[in-house]
């Protein structure tokens, strides 16, 4: 008998999940934005021009503009001579890019991946997400609605990669174009076979230099070795048609990064009522809660996102000081701030989404559900909990706990961990021996001091007009830093007691030897 | 069998029993904490601060080392008992509580969490009520100027469920309130500094006269104290005004 020959790389690789993009292009796109605020843009021919060399060149024209023979690239001089009552406005490019990145966030309603793509193209990657609208069909259809709403025109095309999406989008015959999803490199190539090659996204120097070489559809360039046509005309061409194809792969990056965790509601009737915002919160923390301890994480920051009936969205962020999987607790912290939810006329979409999560150790419980383990267990989730309460008040950098630093100058001899981050520096520890104060003033102020001797201690300060007779001293501790900070001079400590028996933590700065005056401070107070 | 002779001494003291009953019963699980200092333990009901209550420090600077003190000594009882709570809470109003210098009242690094810029009074009484709910403490500071009788009643009714320690700090002087007032607190107290580093051996320690200007049921008094490595004792009479 023979063995099997087995491989550690015979093992079935993961397919990555499969995407499907809706590439919506909006031809319009910058004259149909500003035609919400000029209505004339959409009556009148209307065009945006910008400044090229001097020269005020047509950038942009609305669709009665084009069809009177104005287009960009024209002068608007030129463009005026044609239609002399022609609207102009001043063109902004980056405000289009800005105004399209906004449209990309609301259309997070159909899925959160979305990205806006050269100024006029927004991808949807809509895999999993078409059940909840019906269909694709169904989706594409409400998106085309709603767009249209707005006053916009929109071409959608639906494939398993951008590069043919936006081909279809741009230059489909049909619209919505729609290539089946699974069909792979063959049947996307055969519904972009007639389409002309500008539809690669190539730039428009190589797409000339195919056309004048005769290459004017897509199907004449696989007949074309890959190589040759890569030394004839640069690695472009092939890469976007292997990108179209889906041979190589193209990552769209969505405008929000994923949130690792969701739960949303939408609701037949807007809600106002405290009462019922509770409510679904309390429903939403169910879903999520379930989500997270199901993968074993932990939620340290969550967001809910309430999306009133005028448009209008409020967001109340809620942090916590350890991964929290737990309903209670987060609804506790909830609960202390919904009350800053304005529901104005109503809500009518309610999203929790976490987007920091940490993978959670689990707690044993006991048969009651509470934390096993007597009262230690007990003691951290109290803390814990009441740290959270007071960091979302006043924020989590407000509190600390202090460690030991390795530093010889007190101001830098306490680290402020972050909360729950208990290991310090190991090898730190404070001067056992050495006093110090319970104040400590930052930055040290600065005082007049009387000595006897340059070089001795204080024997009276004034501060705040106050004139301090020192009684009694003790000292000095010199102080140097560490020996790369060569700027810093060295200081000698006192602890100067005044005639009431308050005490005072003084240094002398510098002049060991110099003969410059020296500079006295005030540092810190002693109990 | 005849009956102990029944002064109106004995009932009053019997009468004070059975409220401290009471109030024990109250704030259950964690002993009195002991000052340390027989001579101010003695006159405390109870033979020392009743925890799950409030308490009131002003004066000087030397109020703080006497904070400090009180909740160095908190930590270490729940430690010993094996109560729960060990964490301390300092609410400071600035950001110039200097941590090192607490290792010396007994308040090692690891165990205290320090909230600060808490400027505002109402956010500091809402940090303070909600770390006394907080079973995981054993003691809060919280240097607030002075606290109304509501504000003190919440603070104490939030104290007797979970027995931690409540200190309010008032820093400023504490000239202000004179001390007589309105207050919630089961006592109040003065603490302020006096001349001492120059005499005794090495100088080493500070010296407080520590005023009880109120207990309920305790017997007010005037102490002076030295601090010295850790532990304190009573240095005599305090001197003559």
């Amino acid at each position: 008998m023979s063995p099997e020959p087995t491989t550690p790389f015979a093992r079935q690789l993961p397919t990555p999940p499969p995407h499907r993009i809706l590439a919506a292009w909006l031809p319009w796109w910058p004259t149909e934005r500003l035609a919400r605020r000029h209505p004339e843009a959409r009556t009148h021919p209307f065009v945006t021009v910008g400044d090229h060399r001097g020269r005020l060149v047509i950038e942009a024209a609305n669709p009665r503009a084009t069809r009177s023979g104005l287009t960009p690239g024209m002068p608007l001089a030129d463009g005026r001579a044609i239609v002399p009552g022609v609207v102009v406005r001043p063109s902004d490019p980056a405000a289009d890019i800005l105004a399209l990145e906004r449209l990309a966030r609301w259309a997070d309603r159909f899925t959160p991946r979305v990205m806006p793509d050269r100024a006029d193209t927004l991808y949807l990657d809509i895999a999993g997400c078409d059940r909840l609208f019906g269909g694709e069909e169904a989706l594409m259809a409400s998106l085309r609605t709603a767009l249209e709403n707005f006053g916009l025109t929109v071409r959608l095309a639906l494939a398993d990669t951008p590069g043919a999406a936006w081909a279809l989008a741009h230059y489909g015959a049909a619209d919505p174009a729609v290539v089946p999803t699974g069909t792979g490199p063959s049947g996307i190539g055969s519904a972009l076979a007639r389409l002309p090659v500008a539809a690669l996204r190539l730039s428009a120097d190589v797409a000339a230099a195919l056309i004048s070489f005769g290459l004017d559809r897509i199907c004449t360039l696989s007949v074309i070795e890959s190589v040759k046509l890569t030394r004839r005309f640069g690695p472009e061409p092939v890469t976007r048609l292997r990108q179209a194809l889906g041979l190589v792969p193209e990552p769209i990056t969505p405008l929000r990064p994923l949130p690792p965790r969701e739960a949303h509601r939408a609701f037949a009737e807007p809600i106002s009522t405290a009462a019922d915002i509770h409510a679904a919160v309390d429903g939403l923390l169910d879903d999520l809660c379930l989500a997270l301890s199901r993968s074993g994480e932990g939620a340290r920051r969550l967001h809910l996102v309430c999306r009133r009936v005028d448009g209008d969205r409020r967001t109340l962020t809620v942090g916590t000081s350890r991964p929290l999987s737990r309903k209670k607790p987060l609804m506790g912290l909830f609960a202390e701030r919904l009350d800053q939810v304005e529901p104005g006329f109503g809500i009518d979409e309610i999203a929790l989404a976490t987007d920091v999560v940490e993978t959670l150790d689990e707690l044993q419980t006991d048969w009651t559900g509470g934390a096993a383990g007597g009262y230690q267990a007990d003691e951290e989730e109290g803390l814990a909990n009441l740290l959270d309460r007071l960091g979302n008040r006043f924020g989590f950098g407000r509190i600390t706990r202090p460690a030991p630093h390795q530093s010889w100058l007190p101001e830098r001899a306490v680290r402020h961990h972050a909360l729950l981050t208990t290991r310090g520096d190991g090898a730190a520890s404070w001067p056992v021996g050495r006093r110090r104060p319970l104040r400590l003033f930052s930055p040290p102020q600065p005082v007049e001091a009387v000595t006897l001797e340059s070089t001795g201690p204080p024997l009276g300060f004034q501060r705040c007009g106050r004139q301090h007779r020192v009684c009694a001293s003790e000292g000095p501790e010199r102080m140097e830093c560490e020996w790369w900070r060569e700027d810093a001079p060295h200081r000698d400590y006192y602890l100067a007691e005044d005639e009431a028996g308050r005490r005072y933590w003084l240094y002398r700065e510098g002049a060991r030897d110099t003969g410059a005056a020296s500079r006295w401070f005030l540092h810190g107070l002693f109990a | 069998m005849a009956a102990a002779p029944k002064t109106r001494r004995d009932t009053a003291e019997a009468l004070r029993r059975a409220i401290r009953e009471i109030e024990d019963a109250r704030s259950p699980g964690r002993p009195h904490l002991l000052l340390g200092v027989p001579e101010i333990d003695r006159s405390l009901p109870g033979g020392g601060l009743r925890p799950g209550s409030i308490h009131e420090v002003g004066g000087d600077e030397a109020a703080t080392g006497f904070c400090a003190v009180l909740l160095g000594r908190a930590a270490s009882a729940g430690n010993r008992t094996g109560t729960p709570g060990s964490s301390l809470l300092w609410l400071v109003r600035g950001d110039d509580l200097y941590a090192p210098g607490l290792v010396r009242y007994g308040i090692g690094a690891g165990r205290l969490l320090i909230v600060s810029g808490l400027n505002r009074q109402t956010d500091m009484l809402w940090a303070m009520e909600e770390a006394l709910r907080c079973r995981a403490l054993a003691g809060v500071v919280a240097e607030v100027e002075a606290i109304g009788r509501a504000a003190g009643r919440r603070l104490m009714l939030a104290a007797e469920g979970t027995g931690v320690l409540g200190l309010v700090l008032s820093r400023g002087g504490g000239r202000r309130r004179g001390g007589v007032g309105v207050s919630a607190a089961v006592s109040r107290w003065r603490v302020t500094a006096v001349p001492g580093l120059g005499e005794g051996g090495g100088g080493a320690e500070a010296r407080w006269l520590v005023q009880m200007l109120h207990c309920r049921g305790g017997r007010p008094g005037e102490w002076l104290v030295g601090w010295g490595d850790g532990d304190w004792s009573a240095r005599g009479p305090p001197p003559a005004p």
